[in-house]
C-alpha cells in the first residue's frame, strides 16, 4: 500500500502545482485567487471525507476501500497543501477562520497521527505471537483467571500450604481483573513484567518445589495475560484514535460550508 | 479462549457482529460476558441462559451448544431457567460512541454558528462569524452608522438574500460609489471610457483595495506587481527597463507664448539697453516657483515683459472705419441738418455764416472794447469752427476723401473696400444710421457681422462718433479737439480708431478673437498678423488652427483662435509630475537648468508663422528619462509606478458622503 | 423486545414449524410411484436386489426422491464441460453423443450467469438489513416454492447446426442403457464433457445421495461405476495431459486399457485428520519412497499428495501435487534414454497422500512406446525446488500440513497490516442481512493468518455427507454454496469440514423469536458459512473492504509459491 500511496502522491503533486501555477496566475491578473484555491480545497475535502460513507456501502462496488484509503491519505495531504495556498499563511486573522484553520489542523494531525500508530501498531501486535479479538478481551483474562484459580486451587490441594493462594490474592488478583500498566504497554515499557518480576522474587524464596511447578504454570499465564495486554492497548488505540479524528472532521466540514457560504454572500 | 485447543471451533467461537452498537455489559466491567449478548435495543439479552420448552409435561433446558448445550441442572418447575442472572448494563462500543460524538460536534458547530454567526445588530457582539477583522479607521468612521450594510449589500438580508447574493456576482465593490465617484465608469481600466473602451474585461475596486485588514492599513498603497498585472508592457522599475519618455517630452506643442528663451537669454537680457529690465534671478524672476506644480507660471506681463515690451503695446492701433472715397455726395446735406448732429451742422453753418457775419463787423467796429469782444467771440467760434470744420457746401461734389474703406468696416459690411461701387450704398446707410442713431448704428452693423458690441465697442460713446461722422457726412475732414488721445476710442480726420495702451486691453483682446473665430483674410492680416497686427498681440500671442465644423455654407472653415494664456503642461492625465519637490532644492531656480536646457538650434520663432500649434521647436531640449534616472533610481529616492503615475481619473467624493458627516454632526 | 422474550417462554408464542427431512425436498417433483414401479420393473434398475437397502433409505425412497426423470429433444445439452454437478445420468432410451474432443466453443453451450443482485436492490440492503442475528422469512420454507437443489430444471440449452459439431469434433455415442456423470457427481470435480441429445431420449436423472446408496449397497453398480469411468473418463483424463494429448482414439484406449488406478487414503479422511494429528499420527499413506526405482508414471487424478525428500531427522515437502501433475517423469526418462547409467534412475522423493488421492499409473512400457520419443528431458523438479532454504519453504511446509492447500479461495491476513478494525467482517455481514459468513481468527503463521473462512476447497469434503445436496457447487464460478432453503441443519456439513469453516447457526423469525421445531422444540439450525458473495455485485466484499489491503482470497498454491 505504500508503493501505491507513493504512486498517487505523484499525481498529488502534480495536482498542486497545477492549482498553485493558476493560482499565481490569477493573482498577477488581478483576480482573486482565493476561489480557484478555495473550491479546490473543498471539494478535495469533501472527496477526502466520503471515505466513510464508503466504508458503509461495502455492498456496491464503488471500488476497493485500500484504494479509497490511498485517496484519502495522498487527498488528505493535499488538502493541507492546499490549505497553505489558500490562506497564504499558517494561521488566518478573523476568529471564526481561526476556529476553521484550528479544527482543520487537529483534524490533519488526528490523521497523521492515526496513520503512523497504525502501522506500528500492527506490527506490534503480530509480534506478539498470539492473536485476540478486542471484543472477547473480557472473556479471554477471565479464562485466564479462571485457569489461574484452577491452578491455585490445585496448588493448595495438593501441597496443603496457602502461600501461593495468598499471594496470589494479595497481588495477582488485581493484576487479572482487567488490563493493567495502561501506558506502559503502550510504549513498550516493561512495567508490568518488572512487577511481577518483584512479587515474584520476593515470594520464591516461600515456595516449596512442588508450589515452584504452580509457580511457573501462573507465571506462563501472567505472562500470556501481558500479551493479552498489549492487544487490548493497541487496539484501543486503534479504535481511539477515530474517536478525533472523525467528529472533528464532521464539525470541519460544517464549518467550512459556513465559511463558503459567507464568502460568497459577502465577498463575491 | 486462547487456552483452548479447540478455539477456532464453530461450537465453541460463533460469529462476532461488529456492527451491532452494543457490549456486554459484565464485559465492559470485565466481567465474565454472557453468551447471549444484548438486544438490539440496548437492553440485557442474558437475564436467563435459555427457553426451557415443554415437552409431555416435562421443562427441558434449551442452551445452545455454543453455551456448553443443555444443562445439567434443569429448568426450574415453573419453565423457567434455573440459570439466570441479573441484568446488566449494556454498553455503547467505542464506534456507535464515535457515531454519536459526531452527532454531538455536528449539533454544537451548528449550535454555535446560529448563536455567533450572525450580526445582532446594534446589540454588542462578543463575537460573530461575520466579524471580517477590523476596518481602516477612515472607512470604519464613515460607515459606522450604517454598519456593514454600507458596503455589503445582502448583510442581514435573511435567507432569500443571502441565496441571491451567493448566487450573483456581486460584491462590495458596487458599493463604493456610494460615497466615491470618478471620471468614467467605475469598472473600466483608470475609470476611463476612453481607456477602457479598448482593454477587454472589467475592472472592480476590490482588485487592488482590500479592506478588513486592520484600523491602520493602508488601503491605497499600491506596488509595481499591481500596475504590471494588466499592462503588456511590463517594468521592473523605472530605472531598468521603462519606456523612455516621448521625443518632444514634455512639450507637446508649442507654447502660447512667443518667447524664445534662447534669444533673450543669449542676446537681449545682455543688450546693455535692456539688460536694467531683465530679470536679476534667471528663470525665476518670471516663473513664480512658489506655485510650482505641474507647471511653473510664469507671473503675470506687468511683471515680467511689461519692463521692455510695454511701449509695444500703444504701438498698434486699428482703424476700425475709414471714411471713404464717394463719387457723389452720397448724402444729402438736409438730412445732415436734419439730424441731430445736423444741429452741429448748422451750427457749423451759423458759425460759418457768424464768422463771415464777425468779420463784417470786425471792420465796423471801432472802439477797443468792441474789438475785444468781437476777438473773443472769433476766439469761440474760431473754437466752434474748429470743431465743427465744415465748409459750406458746395454744389460740385468733391469728395473729401480718397481713403478706401477700412478693412474692418469692409469686412463689418460685407463689401470689397476698395471698389467705390460696392461700399458706397452700405457706407451711406452706415453713415445715416450713425446720424441718425449713434453708437446703436455701430452696434448694430457689429451685431449683425456676428460680434459681440457689447465687447467690441466698449468705451465708444456718441460724443466720439456722432461729430465725426457727421462732419464726413457734411464732406468734411473731422478735426478732432481738446487733449491728446492716448487710448481708447477717437475719431480723427477720416478714420474711427481704437488705441490700446494697456498689455490686456479688453476691447483689442475682444476684436483679436472676433477676428480670429471669423476667419475671414482681410480681418486676419488687420488683427492677427504678428508684424502688422492691432496691438502688437500676436507678435508674442500664438495664433493657433482649431479645426471647426461645416459653416452654414458647408464650407469647412478653419476656424483659429488665440492663444492668451500659456497652457497648461500637457500630458496624459494619468502622469503626475510636480515641480515643486525639485525646484529648490538648492534654493529658488538652482536646479532648472538641470533639466531643462535651451536648444540653440531649436528653430522656435518659425513655428509661429504658422497655424498649428503641434509643428514646433521647443526653446528646450526635451527631458529623457534619464534626467529623472539620475535620482529615481538605483535605490535611491523612489521608482514606484505611483510616484508619477495616477491611476483614478478625477476622485471625488459624493454629497451622499458629505450628507452623512453632516447627518452624524 | 423484551415483552417478547417474556413471551418466548409461554409455549403459544413460539414460532414452530417441522423439522426439515432428508427427502423433504426430493429431487424431481414429479416422480409418482408408478414411476418408481415401471423403473424397477422395466429397465437397468430391476436387477438390483432391493432387500440389500437398509430400511430407512429404501429402494424405492431413493428412486422416487434421489432421482427424477428427465426428457430430451435432439440438440439438448444434457450436460455441459465444466459445470459441476451433483448427478449422474441413466439412460432410459435414445441416444446421446459426448463430444470428445475439441471441445464445444462457450457461447454453444450457452454459458449465462447466475442470479446476482441489481444495483439498488445490493444499495438497498443498506436499510433492510436487520439487527437481530440470522432472522429468516420462513414463509419461503413451503414445500410448494423450493428449488430443488442445485439445477434448473426448465432451462435447457440447444446447441445448434449438430451436424457441423459433428463434423468438427469428434464424439461419442451413448447408448441406452449407459449411465454417464458419476465421475462428477461423486468425484466432486466438473464435467469432463459436454453431452448432448441426438434423438429423443429419456434419462432418469439420479442424484450422487442416491448414487452413492447404490453403489454402496450393490456390487454391480460399484463395478459399472468404476468400469465406466476407466472406459470414459480415463480417456478424457489422459487426452488432457501434456503427454497423451497427441495420441489417437486407438493409441488412448490402448494406453487406458494398460493403466493402473490406484486410490490411496480414506475418502473421509477429514473426519479423523484434526484427530490424528493431534494425537502425533501421520495418516499420510505413502504412495511411492524416495529411492526406490519407479516403474510407472504416476498421474494425480484427483486429490492431494504430499512430495517430499529426506532431509535430517525429518522430511522437507518440497511441493504438493494436485490433479493434473504427474511424478516420477525424469527418472522414467532418464532410464530410457541412458539405460547404462545408474545415476538419476530412482525416485529422487517420496510422495505421500494427503487425505484421499486418485491415482493412475502409466506403466513405463507405455512411456517407451507413446511418449518418451516425442518430448525432451523433463525439467528435474527436484533440483529445482530443493536448492530452496528451509525458511522459503515454511510457509508451503505449514500449509501442507494443515491441508491449506486444498483452498482455492482462502482467506489470507496479513497481520502486519491488519490494523484489527473489522471492517471485513462488517462488509460481509452488510452483504448477509447482517449476519457475517466467517470469524475473523485462525491458525497463524509468521505474519499470516488464515482465517476461519470457506476455502472453497478444491476437494470439497463438506459436500459429501449433505442428506439434501444443500450444500452443492454452484454452476458458474465453482463455489460451495449452501441453499438456506434446503438445508436441513444436521451438521454434517460443519462436522467434515477439517478447517472448521462451516458454522451451525439457529435462526430466528423476523421479530427475532427464535424458530423450533414443533414437534421437539429444539432450535432449527442452518448451516452457514462463506459464499464468495455470489449474489452480490463485486465480488468478495471481505477483500474489497480491507482499507489497508490486509485481506485476499488466494488459491493457497500460488500463495505458498
Amino acid at each position: 500500500m505504500t508503493k501505491n500511496i507513493s504512486i498517487l502522491s505523484i499525481f498529488g503533486v502534480i495536482a498542486l502545482i497545477v492549482v498553485g501555477y493558476n493560482a499565481q496566475k490569477m493573482d498577477l491578473n488581478l483576480q482573486n485567487s482565493s476561489v480557484l484555491t478555495g473550491y479546490t480545497l473543498i471539494a478535495v475535502m469533501l472527496c477526502v471525507a466520503l471515505l466513510n460513507t464508503r466504508k458503509k456501502l461495502s455492498m456496491i462496488p464503488l471500488g476497493k476501500a485500500s484504494s479509497w484509503v490511498v485517496f484519502h491519505v495522498v487527498g488528505g495531504l493535499l488538502c493541507v497543501a492546499l490549505f497553505w495556498v489558500h490562506t497564504n499563511t499558517f494561521w488566518p486573522k478573523g476568529l471564526y477562520e481561526g476556529f476553521l484553520a484550528g479544527a482543520f489542523y487537529l483534524v490533519s494531525l488526528s490523521g497523521i497521527f492515526g496513520y503512523l500508530i497504525q502501522r506500528l501498531n500492527s506490527r506490534k501486535l503480530t509480534e506478539t505471537g498470539i492473536e485476540v479479538i478486542y471484543e472477547r478481551i473480557p472473556l479471554e483474562l477471565r479464562e485466564i483467571q479462571e485457569k489461574a484459580e484452577e491452578y491455585i486451587r490445585e496448588c493448595t490441594e495438593a501441597t496443603g500450604s496457602d502461600v501461593l493462594a495468598n499471594h496470589y490474592l494479595n497481588t495477582m488478583v488485581w493484576y487479572f481483573q482487567k488490563p493493567r500498566f495502561y501506558w506502559s504497554t503502550l510504549f513498550g515499557a516493561g512495567n508490568a513484567k518488572v512487577w511481577f518480576r518483584s512479587e515474584g522474587a520476593s515470594v520464591k524464596r516461600y515456595l516449596s518445589s512442588e508450589e515452584l511447578e504452580y509457580f511457573r504454570h501462573l507465571e506462563e499465564l501472567v505472562e500470556l495475560k501481558m500479551l493479552v495486554d498489549t492487544h487490548f492497548v493497541h487496539q484501543n488505540l486503534n479504535k481511539k484514535w477515530l474517536l478525533l479524528h472523525v467528529p472533528l472532521s464532521v464539525g470541519l466540514v460544517i464549518m467550512a460550508l459556513w465559511h463558503l457560504l459567507l464568502v460568497e454572500v459577502y465577498a463575491l | 479462549m486462547i487456552l483452548r485447543d479447540d478455539r477456532f471451533s464453530e461450537k465453541v467461537s460463533p460469529y462476532l457482529r461488529p456492527n451491532f452498537p452494543y457490549v456486554c455489559g459484565r464485559a465492559a466491567a470485565w466481567g465474565k460476558p454472557c453468551h447471549n449478548g444484548p438486544t438490539a435495543n440496548g437492553s440485557c439479552g442474558g437475564t436467563s441462559e435459555c427457553h426451557p420448552y415443554n415437552e409431555d409435561g416435562r421443562w427441558i433446558c434449551r442452551r445452545p451448544p455454543s453455551a456448553g448445550g443443555p444443562c445439567s441442572e434443569g429448568p426450574l418447575p415453573d419453565g423457567s431457567c434455573c440459570k439466570t442472572l441479573t441484568a446488566c448494563q449494556p454498553r455503547r462500543t467505542i464506534r456507535k460512541v464515535r457515531g454519536r460524538v459526531s452527532v454531538m460536534v455536528a449539533a454544537v458547530v451548528i449550535a454555535a454558528i446560529a448563536a455567533f454567526g450572525f450580526d445582532l445588530g446594534d446589540q454588542e457582539q462578543v463575537a460573530s462569524s461575520l466579524d471580517a477583522g477590523p476596518l481602516s479607521s477612515i472607512h470604519q468612521n464613515f460607515t459606522s452608522e450604517q454598519g456593514c450594510n454600507a458596503c455589503h449589500a445582502a448583510h442581514g438580508s435573511g435567507a432569500i438574500g443571502w441565496l441571491e447574493a451567493a448566487m450573483t456576482k456581486s460584491g462590495p465593490s458596487e458599493s463604493c460609489i456610494n460615497c466615491h465617484q470618478f471620471k468614467d465608469p467605475i469598472n473600466g481600466a483608470h475609470n476611463s471610457a476612453l481607456i477602457s473602451a479598448s482593454q477587454p474585461g472589467n475592472t472592480s475596486c476590490t482588485m487592488c483595495h482590500t479592506e478588513h485588514k486592520g484600523a491602520d492599513a493602508n488601503i491605497v498603497k499600491m506596488d509595481d506587481a499591481q500596475c504590471n498585472s494588466c499592462h503588456k508592457a511590463k517594468f521592473a522599475s523605472f530605472a531598468t527597463n521603462h519606456k523612455e519618455f516621448s521625443e518632444t517630452y514634455p512639450f507637446g506643442q508649442r507654447t502660447a507664448i512667443a518667447f524664445n528663451h534662447s534669444s533673450h537669454f543669449g542676446k537681449h537680457f545682455k543688450d546693455a539697453r535692456y539688460s536694467k529690465n531683465a530679470p536679476e534671478k534667471g528663470c525665476v524672476g518670471c516663473h513664480n516657483v512658489a506655485l510650482a506644480e505641474r507647471n511653473v507660471p510664469v507671473r503675470g506681463f506687468d511683471d515680467t515683459c511689461a519692463g521692455c515690451h510695454q511701449d509695444a503695446v500703444a504701438g498698434r492701433e486699428f482703424v476700425m472705419f475709414t471714411f471713404p472715397e464717394f463719387e457723389e455726395n452720397p448724402i444729402d446735406i438736409e438730412d445732415v441738418l436734419e439730424s441731430p448732429g445736423g444741429a452741429l451742422v448748422a451750427a457749423a453753418k451759423a458759425t460759418q455764416d457768424l464768422q463771415g457775419e464777425v468779420e463784417k463787423l470786425t471792420e465796423a467796429t471801432s472802439g477797443a472794447s468792441g474789438k475785444a469782444i468781437v476777438e473773443e467771440i472769433k476766439t469761440i467760434l474760431a473754437d466752434l469752427g474748429d470743431r465743427v470744420g465744415i465748409e459750406e457746401a458746395e454744389e460740385e461734389f468733391e469728395p473729401i476723401s480718397s481713403e478706401t474703406l477700412s478693412p474692418v468696416s469692409a469686412e463689418l459690411l460685407g463689401v470689397n473696400g476698395e471698389e467705390v461701387d460696392e461700399y458706397a450704398e452700405a457706407t451711406k446707410t452706415l453713415v445715416e444710421g450713425v446720424l441718425e442713431n449713434g453708437v446703436t448704428a455701430l452696434a448694430e452693423l457689429v451685431g449683425e457681422a456676428g460680434g459681440n458690441p457689447d465687447t467690441l465697442l466698449r468705451g465708444l460713446s456718441n460724443s466720439t462718433v456722432v461729430p465725426a461722422f457727421t462732419a464726413w457726412a457734411a464732406n468734411k475732414e473731422y478735426e478732432a479737439t481738446g487733449e491728446t488721445i492716448e487710448k481708447g476710442w477717437y475719431a480723427n480726420e477720416l478714420s474711427l480708431i481704437y488705441r490700446a495702451t494697456v498689455h490686456g486691453d479688453p476691447v483689442m483682446k475682444a476684436w483679436l478673437d472676433y477676428a480670429a473665430q471669423n476667419g475671414s483674410e482681410s480681418l486676419n492680416e488687420a488683427f492677427l498678423s504678428r508684424t502688422d497686427g492691432a496691438g502688437a498681440c500676436t507678435k508674442c500671442h500664438a495664433v493657433s488652427s482649431t479645426k471647426t465644423d461645416k459653416n452654414a455654407d458647408n464650407n469647412k472653415k478653419v476656424a483659429l483662435k488665440v492663444e492668451w494664456k500659456s497652457h497648461p503642461a500637457d500630458g496624459s492625465p494619468l502622469v503626475k509630475y510636480s515641480h515643486k519637490p525639485h525646484v529648490n532644492l538648492l534654493g529658488p531656480g538652482s536646479w532648472c537648468t538641470s533639466c531643462h536646457k535651451i536648444d540653440e538650434k531649436a528653430e522656435f520663432s518659425a513655428a509661429f508663422n504658422q497655424l498649428d500649434p503641434h509643428k514646433f521647436s521647443s526653446n528646450f531640449s526635451s527631458v529623457k528619462k534619464g534626467t529623472c534616472v539620475e535620482c529615481h533610481g538605483g535605490g535611491q529616492v523612489s521608482q514606484t509606478c505611483t510616484t508619477c503615475h495616477e491611476y483614478h481619473q478625477e476622485p471625488g467624493f459624493k454629497k451622499t458622503m458629505m450628507r452623512q458627516v453632516a447627518d452624524k454632526k | 423486545m423484551a415483552e417478547q422474550q417474556i413471551q418466548t417462554q409461554s409455549q403459544s408464542a413460539e414460532h414452530t414449524m417441522a423439522r426439515p427431512q432428508r427427502w423433504a425436498q426430493p429431487f424431481g417433483s414429479n416422480m409418482t410411484d408408478q414411476d418408481v414401479d415401471r423403473l424397477l420393473s422395466d429397465s437397468q434398475l430391476k436387477d438390483i436386489d432391493g432387500e440389500k437397502f437398509p430400511k430407512h433409505i429404501p429402494l424405492g425412497g431413493i428412486l422416487k426422491n434421489d432421482t427424477r426423470l428427465v426428457k430430451f429433444t435432439p440438440g439438448e445439452i444434457v450436460v455441459r464441460e465444466g459445470d459441476y454437478g451433483n448427478s449422474a445420468f441413466l439412460v432410459l432410451n435414445g441416444k446421446l453423443r459426448v463430444v470428445l474432443s475439441p471441445s464445444l466453443p462457450r457461447d454453444a453451450i450457452g454459458r449465462s450467469k447466475e442470479y446476482t443482485r441489481s444495483i439498488f436492490e445490493a444499495f438497498s440492503q443498506l436499510w433492510t438489513s436487520n439487527w437481530l442475528p440470522e432472522t429468516r422469512d420462513t414463509s419461503k420454507y413451503s414445500l410448494d416454492e423450493l428449488m430443488a437443489g442445485g439445477s434448473n430444471e426448465s432451462a435447457r440449452v440447444v446447441l445448434q447446426d449438430i451436424p457441423t459439431i459433428l463434423d468438427k469434433h469428434n464424439t461419442g455415442a451413448i447408448e441406452t442403457g449407459a449411465l454417464f456423470g458419476e465421475l462428477a457427481a461423486l468425484g466432486r470435480i466438473p464435467r469432463t464433457a459436454t453431452i448432448f441429445a441426438d434423438e429423443d431420449a429419456e434419462l432418469l436423472e439420479i442424484r450422487w445421495q442416491g448414487l452413492r446408496e447404490l453403489r454402496a449397497y450393490n456390487s454391480e453398480w460399484k463395478r459399472m461405476i468404476d468400469e465406466r469411468y476407466r472406459e470414459t473418463a480415463l480417456a478424457a483424463h489422459l487426452l488432457e495431459s501434456e503427454e497423451f494429448g497427441h495420441l489417437d482414439d486407438d493409441q488412448i484406449k490402448d494406453v487406458a486399457d494398460r493403466c493402473i488406478f490406484e486410490t490411496y487414503g480414506s475418502f473421509d479422511w477429514y473426519t479423523s485428520f484434526q484427530r490424528l494429528r493431534s494425537q502425533g499420527k501421520s495418516d499420510e499413506p505413502v504412495i511411492a519412497r524416495q529411492g526406490d526405482y519407479p516403474d510407472g508414471l504416476l498421474m494425480v487424478r484427483a486429490g492431494f499428495a504430499r512430495q517430499t525428500v529426506k532431509h535430517g531427522n525429518g522430511i522437507k515437502t518440497i511441493n504438493y501435487l494436485g490433479a493434473g501433475n504427474n511424478f516420477g517423469l525424469h527418472p522414467l526418462y532418464s532410464a530410457w534414454k541412458n539405460p547404462g547409467a545408474s545415476e538419476d534412475l530412482a525416485l529422487g522423493s517420496g510422495l505421500s497422500a494427503l487425505g484421499y488421492v486418485d491415482v493412475v499409473r502409466v506403466p513405463a512400457s507405455v512411456l517407451a512406446e507413446y511418449v518418451f520419443p516425442n518430448i525432451e528431458t523433463p525439467v528435474n523438479t527436484i533440483e529445482v525446488a530443493s536448492q530452496k532454504t528451509i525458511a522459503e519453504d515454511a510457509l508451503l511446509e505449514w500449509a501442507v500440513d494443515e491441508r491449506f492447500i486444498n483452498g482455492r479461495q482462502t482467506m489470507v491476513i496479513d497481520l502486519n497490516s491488519c490494523v484489527r478494525c473489522d471492517d471485513c467482517v462488517r462488509a460481509c455481514a452488510n452483504g448477509h442481512d447482517g449476519n457475517p459468513r466467517f470469524r475473523r481468527h485462525g491458525k497463524i503463521v509468521d505474519n499470516w493468518m488464515v482465517a476461519n473462512a470457506c476455502m472453497h476447497c478444491a476437494d470439497p469434503v463438506c459436500m459429501i455427507g449433505c442428506p439434501t445436496g444443500a450444500i452443492h457447487r454452484s454452476m458458474s464460478g465453482g463455489m460451495v454454496v449452501i441453499n438456506d432453503d434446503t438445508c436441513i441443519g444436521c451438521g454434517t456439513c460443519a462436522n467434515s469440514c477439517p478447517y472448521e469453516n462451516i458454522s451451525l447457526v439457529q435462526i430466528a423469525d423476523k421479530q427475532g423469536m427464535p424458530v423450533v421445531d414443533e414437534a421437539t422444540h429444539r432450535p432449527i439450525m442452518k448451516a452457514t458459512k462463506c459464499d464468495l458473495c455470489s449474489d452480490q455485485l463485486g465480488g468478495p466484499a471481505c477483500v474489497r473492504a480491507c482499507p489497508h489491503d490486509a485481506l485476499k482470497r488466494v488459491d493457497f498454491r500460488e500463495f505458498a509459491h
